[in-house]
């Protein structure tokens, strides 16, 4: 559903991703983890379309983003981290517009439906500014959802959610996988990685260290055998783990 | 533009209408509501002075100054001028409208509208502060306003696009980026050739009651107005000959 072939992006001579190659399969959870400044946002940027990429390929439900941008862009969404939104669109309008954005047939069932299941059904008539942070993420990801994408994109997905939201969006995130959608996240949260991804992509400095399912990285390191992700990952981009 | 984008639009600048009028409730914003009222009012209905003719040297200054004001623009576009600013999207655009299936001339269109309401609320305003009675008509004032406006936000934008496109790409975005400055570039030549003239035409020839060129016609109709009538100054036929005045009797037949 999501194939990246040797995808470069250079910020002036900054190489921020370095011919990267990986492919998301329908029904499949990827997860992109890395340090800071890894390339992780860069290389969903990419995908979503947001940032040409400087080299390199990138497909989506078999369209290339360059030559087929509109049919590509029909079938991905992509959530940030940062829930930018309309300073003069109440919740609702957002979700009207981006029914009439993606040609959402159906916006008029959908939107109550989703707005009830993210608790904003009483905040509908709102404008963004008088939300909580975790209120506007969770517009952005009602947003995201409406159009039933083949393609999510989730940067830091689970950032300025409280436990209860956490645990809906893994549950949505699961759901929407087993629907067969393609998801690719980005996430510092180990833990929730190793909980929701079917496999794990590192990244260090715009390259890919290693790809797989966790057992699979871990077969190629024995020395990592019975380790965790965490200390799989600080082995991968080759920092010492703390003493303790 | 796409009818979402239309939405976009539309929603927005009515709740932010509704926003600002939902303030006037508090009494700081409604006390500064009514100076702003009390002000616009002493301006537009005291007694303002008398037209500015198109034959005072004033005006032709004004019309000279308003020539080398725009080329004083296209040279800051084209030098310093800052090549982020060219269409530039908010966060929130960029987070809804890139990634969304709409093709970059949607996008482009987009922010022209945008930025074609800004120039409109411009014109508004500046065709009220120089509507004068017996001046030129509102409707002819804000068109040429609205010419001039829009010829100088549009040749910032193209040359900040080449600027943009010559920084990524080298002389290959040259080529394409000068595309798009291409729109502009007749009207930025047409006063250029107005500065070229215009110095000497103003300061020689003052009093020259000949016709002007069209494209001067922006700035002459959006911040002057009509010469009055002059039954005193000598009148040229068709083939530019001066004709004898009526006040003048012919001389007497021996």
């Amino acid at each position: 559903m999501i194939e990246v072939e040797s995808l470069s992006k250079l910020y002036g001579e900054f190489r921020a991703v370095q011919s990267l190659s990986f492919g998301v399969a329908a029904g499949e959870v990827v997860g992109l983890v890395g340090p800071n400044g890894a390339g992780k946002t860069t290389t969903l940027r990419s995908i979503a379309g947001i940032v040409r990429p400087s080299d390199g390929r990138v497909r989506v439900a078999g369209h290339d983003i360059e030559r087929e941008p509109v049919a590509a862009k029909a079938a991905l969404a992509f959530i940030p981290d940062e829930p930018h939104l309309f300073d003069y669109l109440t919740v609702e309008e957002h979700l009207r517009f981006v029914g009439r954005l993606y040609g959402v047939v159906d916006a008029g069932t959908r939107i109550p439906a989703l707005l009830e299941e993210l608790e904003l059904g009483e905040k509908r008539r709102v404008l963004p500014g008088e939300l909580s942070r975790g209120m506007r993420q969770k517009l952005a990801i009602a947003c995201g959802l409406l159009h039933d994408p083949r393609a999510l994109l989730l940067d830091e997905p689970l950032t300025g959610l409280d436990p209860v939201g956490i645990r809906r969006m893994k549950a949505t995130i699961a759901r929407r996988a087993e629907a067969g959608a393609a998801v690719l996240l980005s996430s510092h949260l180990l833990h929730m990685v190793e909980e929701v991804c079917d496999r794990v992509l590192v990244l260090h400095r715009g390259r890919a260290m290693a790809f797989g399912t966790i057992a699979e990285i871990v077969a190629e390191r024995p020395a990592l055998a019975g380790q965790p992700l965490e200390a799989v990952f600080l082995a991968l981009v080759g920092e010492p783990e703390p003493p303790g | 533009m796409s009818a979402a984008l239309a939405y976009l639009t539309a929603r927005s600048v009515h709740n932010r209408l509704a926003h600002r009028a939902a303030q006037l409730r508090r009494p700081r914003y409604l006390i500064a509501f009514g100076l702003g009222l009390v002000y616009v009012w002493l301006v537009l209905g005291s007694d303002r002075p008398a037209p500015l003719s198109q034959t005072t040297l004033l005006a032709r200054s004004a019309e000279l100054i308003g020539a080398l004001v725009l080329v004083g623009v296209a040279a800051w576009s084209w030098t310093v001028g800052s090549e982020r600013r060219a269409l530039a999207f908010s966060a929130a655009e960029v987070t809804f409208l890139f990634p969304a299936p709409l093709t970059r001339r949607a996008l482009v269109h987009y922010k022209l509208a945008r930025l074609q309401l800004l120039i409109l609320l411009n014109v508004l305003i500046w065709t009220l502060l120089l509507s004068r009675p017996g001046g030129v008509s509102g409707w002819r004032r804000g068109l040429a306003l609205w010419v001039l406006l829009s010829t100088i936000a549009l040749h910032r934008i193209g040359a900040a696009l080449v600027r943009r496109s010559v920084a990524e790409h080298g002389t290959v975005g040259l080529r394409s980026g000068s595309r798009a400055a291409r729109p502009p570039l007749p009207l930025g030549a047409a006063f250029g050739r107005l500065v070229r003239g215009g110095g000497s035409r103003v300061v020689a020839r003052t009093g020259a009651a000949r016709p002007r060129a069209w494209r001067t016609a922006p700035t002459r109709c959006g911040l002057t107005d009509p010469a009055p009538p002059r039954p005193d100054r000598p009148r040229r036929n068709s083939a530019g000959v001066e004709e004898s005045r009526r006040s003048v009797p012919a001389p007497p037949r021996a």
